[in-house]
């Protein structure tokens, strides 16, 4: 479903000059399967989940998402894909109700089809009791659950998800891991990217870690373990991150 | 592009911004507020200007004549009262009506007479100070010896004596440096003229010549404009001005909430993961901001309309005269007015759009709003000017061209609007359509989407721009070329001194190419740009495509010649231009005719295509846009030229060289182009025997066989029609085989291809149709 090969992001910065975001990262993502993106902040995942979601461009390298590439194909992309992320919020003067009809509608979906919709994603996320809320009154767990209603309103194949816990209290992240799960369980192609080492070991059956742009390495937990022979993720990834000269190399 | 996303997007917006206070208040309800406040505070003003009387003082009361009367002792309104004081004094009842002062509510005037007269030497410092103190508006003086000189007049004239020796003449003081001075100046000498005339009547009395001697016929004017067209005409210079000031403020404060505050909100991202196309939210989003631009003027233009109605109604001036001036604009004409709102409001809209695209946030969005109403100003004060006529240049001038066709469409000059309502459309079309295309670009720009506030050094960014130099140069440094290029022909023409001998010619002709353009272009080349080679399109051209340029450069000179002379018909140059032009190339007949053709065919060639279609079209390709970027290129080579006649001739053939430039990939070809079309142009001027010495004619006794006999006072010499239908069918055959060539894309123009015919889902397509939304295991 998600095919991403040798996919480099530079940036021009006048301090740095060119600054590599993204270094020569290549994995693939399967539909029924969450892969977890780890690493720890300024780590490249946001750029590369900007670059699945075609708001981005690669500079180099080629992604495919759902059999379309975002450089050639990039409104095939978007229509296959939902994408959430900490930087894609809530419209303030528009109420949830609104919110979310505009993207069904803009996704191209009837009336027919939407309303019915709606109105199940609304009493699943239970969000009627917000349904005539603004967005600038609302907390930050409801954004978050207006957020999720726009991402699957269209039921896309592909979900991608950039730090969704981030900022959320205990509860509201609980029920929110748990639609994740119950996602891929239906079948969904779904991209996790998140700093917190218990999540991702907990949802997903694929994992990278990225450090400083690059994976340094991949792989089902399993497989992870074995390879590094420690125990649990979080010494995996010290162990990786420690390392001033991971001799690891990006495995497919 | 879906017009549903369109139409969704837009319908968004506007509800977005009919919910944001800040809009509403600057959009509604400031402009209803607005003009009846300042129109309740203007009518206060006024009538506190009008209590205020006009204070004359006159000095030498005694030295005037007595008969006629200028003053007399003022009436007291109620005559029956007996007071102590002594009455003042006025102007005489027969001055003030000779010139309609007499009438209720005229000229409100205080008179002072002081009988003593004073010499000349003493007056001026005198009347200064009472001026300055406020003690007196204006002073009238009679000198010493004045009512003697009369008296002396009347009986010399009755002798008929006609010594004519040093008199002592009246004089009125005023000082403009206060206003109300000013003002009184004109009421004084009024009063001073009318007295006069009632002299010169008594004058030709005393000595028995009848009054009519004076007065032999009377003139008077009759306004054939109707009432209509005279208030229409007070309009037609206020409403444009408040139309563009509105349209473009109204524009940008929606503008940069639907942009920068959506970057700043963190919403744009949301959006731009939608599968909406750049194109339709650009598209949806301009929509919702000439709606509020065209609201926001309207409102402004009624509420103005409406308390300008009241206002004047109670300022009634005794004559009518102003009412009638100011009185509500004719109803046809306000339809005139929304017709030119709607392009001025999507060039604005679009502009705003494209502006705020670039804003890292709100506050840096407001920031550009007075740069840019800056920019305007002028364009909308010119049309205002009254010597300012819709022509053919003004009519290319933005903005400014629109304004006067509306005036003139306001005025009922429909001949005149008709003639140039082509090249405003186009220049307002061309303005918009760069500028909708510039908002795109920003939406696909994701170093403009996603840029983040960065410390600005001088010293970073200089190292930035030198370290990470391009194989190109960028849009915007290929544009800053131009205006530099413009910038140092217009300051440094001043510096290089005209010729005065052959070899000062020669030298002339070097410095104006070398210096001001092909050192500059290749000084900020090596700063800026990695890949000269690249950069000046260097790469060896096939022989045969040179062959094509010179083709292509005699087909297509017989067409120039003729659009030329054409333009040269309808502007002709002036006086002073020729002249100057003539006395500059004086100098080029006393170097043989090689050396001019070096001179003017091949020096310009090089030194200009290295400028324009090198560095400038290069970096402008850089866009994604070829035309564009030819457009805009053949634009800055024509600007160059200086006069307007050679400009537009210049763009034209600018852009068929930059377009030989971009579909051969060689900037040879354009040299080559460029330097056969100098030399015919050379040599026509020669078969003319306009420009350079009868001499080289005998000489080269062939140029008579390309040209016709020129036609009389003709500058150029035409072609023999022979040649002109040959020379189109070659030039026709040499286009068609350029534009079968397969031109190198630039990598931005590349990718724009790509974006601009990528499928976009549709209903039809069937994607998603076969697939449920509802997945059978979903709870």
């Amino acid at each position: 479903m998600i095919h991403v090969r040798e996919l480099v992001k530079s940036y021009e910065d006048v301090r740095l000059g060119q600054f590599i975001a993204v270094d020569r990262v290549s994995f693939y993502a399967m539909p029924g399967q969450i892969f977890g993106l780890l690493g720890p902040n300024g780590a490249g995942k946001t750029t590369v989940l900007r670059i699945l979601s075609t708001v981005l461009e690669p500079t180099s390298g080629t992604v495919q998402v759902a059999g379309h590439d975002v450089v050639t194909q990039p409104a095939m992309v978007r229509h296959q894909i939902g994408f959430m992320s900490a930087n894609t919020a809530v419209y303030d003067r528009m109420t949830a109700w609104e919110m979310v009809q505009f993207f069904g509608r803009l996704y191209g979906m009837e009336e027919s089809r939407l309303k019915p919709r709606m109105d199940e994603l609304f009493s699943r996320l239970k969000m009627d009791d917000i349904r005539d809320v603004l967005g600038a009154k609302m907390s930050t767990g409801m954004k978050q659950k207006v957020s999720i209603a726009r991402t699957l309103i269209h039921d896309p194949p592909v979900l991608i998800f950039d730090e969704p816990t981030l900022g959320l209290d205990v509860f509201v992240a609980r029920a929110l891991l748990q639609i994740i799960s119950e996602l891929r369980d239906q079948g969904k192609c779904i991209i996790f990217s998140s700093h917190i080492m218990r999540e991702v070991e907990k949802l997903c059956d694929q994992v990278a870690i990225m450090h400083k742009g690059k994976i340094l390495a991949s792989g089902s937990l399993e497989e992870l373990k074995a390879q590094f022979q420690q125990g649990d993720l979080e010494e995996i990834f010290f162990h990786l991150i420690g390392d001033p000269e991971p001799e690891s190399q990006p495995t497919e | 592009m879906h017009f549903s996303n369109v139409k969704l997007i837009l319908n968004r917006e506007l509800r977005d911004q009919l919910r944001d206070r800040r809009t509403l208040f600057s959009v509604l309800v400031l402009p209803v507020m607005l003009y009846p406040l300042m129109g309740l505070l203007m009518t206060q003003v006024m009538q506190l200007q009008r209590t205020q009387p006009t204070k004359v003082r006159i000095i030498g009361g005694e030295e005037i004549p007595q008969r006629p009367p200028l003053v007399q002792r003022e009436k007291s309104p109620l005559e029956e009262v007996e007071t102590t004081d002594e009455p003042g004094y006025q102007f005489a009842d027969q001055v003030l009506e000779r010139i309609g002062y007499d009438k209720p509510g005229a000229i409100d005037l205080r008179l002072e007479v002081e009988s003593q007269s004073m010499p000349p030497e003493e007056i001026e410092t005198l009347a200064q100070t009472w001026i300055d103190e406020g003690i007196t508006d204006a002073v009238l003086y009679f000198p010493p010896g004045f009512q003697a000189r009369i008296e002396q007049q009347r009986q010399d004239s009755a002798i008929g004596d006609d010594s004519e020796a040093e008199l002592p003449e009246p004089m009125i003081f005023i000082s403009k440096r206060r206003a109300r001075s000013a003002e009184a100046e004109p009421r004084v000498y009024r009063i001073v003229q009318a007295w006069r005339d009632l002299l010169i009547i008594e004058n030709l009395r005393v000595n028995e010549v009848a009054d009519e001697v004076t007065n032999p016929f009377k003139v008077e004017t009759l306004n054939l404009a109707d009432e209509s067209t005279q208030g229409a005409f007070l309009w037609a210079r206020i409403f444009p001005f408040i139309l563009v000031i509105w349209a473009l403020t109204g524009a940008f404060y929606p503008a940069v909430d639907l942009c920068a505050g959506e970057k700043e909100r963190g919403t744009l991202e949301t959006l731009l993961s939608s599968p909406a196309l750049r194109s339709e939210i650009v598209a949806g989003k301009l929509l919702a901001i000439m709606a509020f631009s065209i609201a926001t003027s309207l409102l402004n233009l009624a509420s103005l309309g409406f308390t300008a109605k009241m206002v004047f109604g109670q300022m009634a001036s005794p004559d009518g005269a102003m009412g009638q001036m100011l009185g509500p604009p004719p109803l046809w004409s306000l339809g005139w007015l929304l017709l030119a709102l709607i392009p001025m409001a999507a060039l604005f809209s679009s502009l705003a759009l494209a502006i705020a695209a670039m804003a890292r946030s709100s506050k840096e969005g407001q920031y550009y709003l007075l740069p840019l109403l800056m920019i305007n100003l002028p364009l909308v004060v010119i049309p205002v000017l009254p010597s300012v006529e819709l022509n053919f240049a003004t009519s290319l001038i933005p903005v400014t061209g629109v304004l006067l066709l509306l005036k003139a469409l306001m005025e009922s000059e429909f001949q005149l609007a008709l003639t140039y309502l082509l090249p405003v459309a186009a220049v307002t079309t061309f303005g918009t359509w760069v500028s909708i295309r510039w908002a795109i670009d920003q939406f696909n720009n994701e170093s403009v989407l996603f840029r983040e506030s960065e410390q600005f050094s001088l010293k970073l960014w200089a190292r930035h721009i030198w370290r990470d130099r391009k194989a190109t140069p960028t849009a915007s440094q290929a544009i800053m070329m131009g205006l530099g290029l413009l910038l140092i022909k217009t300051f440094g023409g001043g510096w290089i001194a005209p010729p005065e001998s052959a070899l000062g010619f020669v030298r002339y002709m070097l410095t104006i190419q070398v210096v001001t353009i092909l050192l500059p272009v290749i000084l900020v080349a090596w700063l800026l740009v990695r890949d000269f080679k690249k950069t000046f399109l260097l790469t060896a051209p096939a022989p045969r495509t040179l062959l094509v340029s010179v083709g292509l450069a005699v087909g297509v000179h017989p067409f120039v010649v003729l659009l030329g002379e054409n333009l040269r018909k309808a502007f002709p140059l002036p006086d002073g231009v020729i002249y100057a032009l003539q006395e500059v190339l004086g100098y080029a007949e006393l170097l043989p005719l090689w050396a001019v053709l070096l001179l003017f065919a091949l020096l310009p060639a090089v030194c200009e295509e290295f400028a324009f279609r090198g560095f400038i079209l290069s970096g402008l390709r850089r866009l994604g846009h070829k035309w564009a970027a030819i457009v805009v290129s053949a634009l800055f080579f024509g600007v160059i030229h200086g006069i307007l006649q050679q400009s537009i001739a210049a763009a034209i053939v600018g852009m068929l060289i930059g377009y030989i430039a971009v579909q051969t990939g060689t900037l040879w070809a354009a040299i080559v182009y460029h330097a056969c079309h100098n030399s015919l142009s050379l040599l026509n001027g020669i078969a003319a025997g306009g420009i350079v010495n009868e001499g080289w004619l005998t000489q080269y006794p062939a140029l008579r066989l390309l040209f016709a006999e020129p036609a009389e006072g003709a500058e150029l010499a035409t072609y023999h029609p022979w040649i002109v239908g040959f020379c189109g069918i070659l030039a026709v055959l040499l286009i068609h085989w350029l534009s079968n060539r397969p031109a190198e894309m630039s990598e931005e123009e590349r990718r724009r291809n790509v974006l601009d015919h990528q499928s976009t889902y549709t209903k039809s397509s069937g994607m998603g149709e076969d697939r449920s939304p509802f997945d059978p295991d979903d709870k």
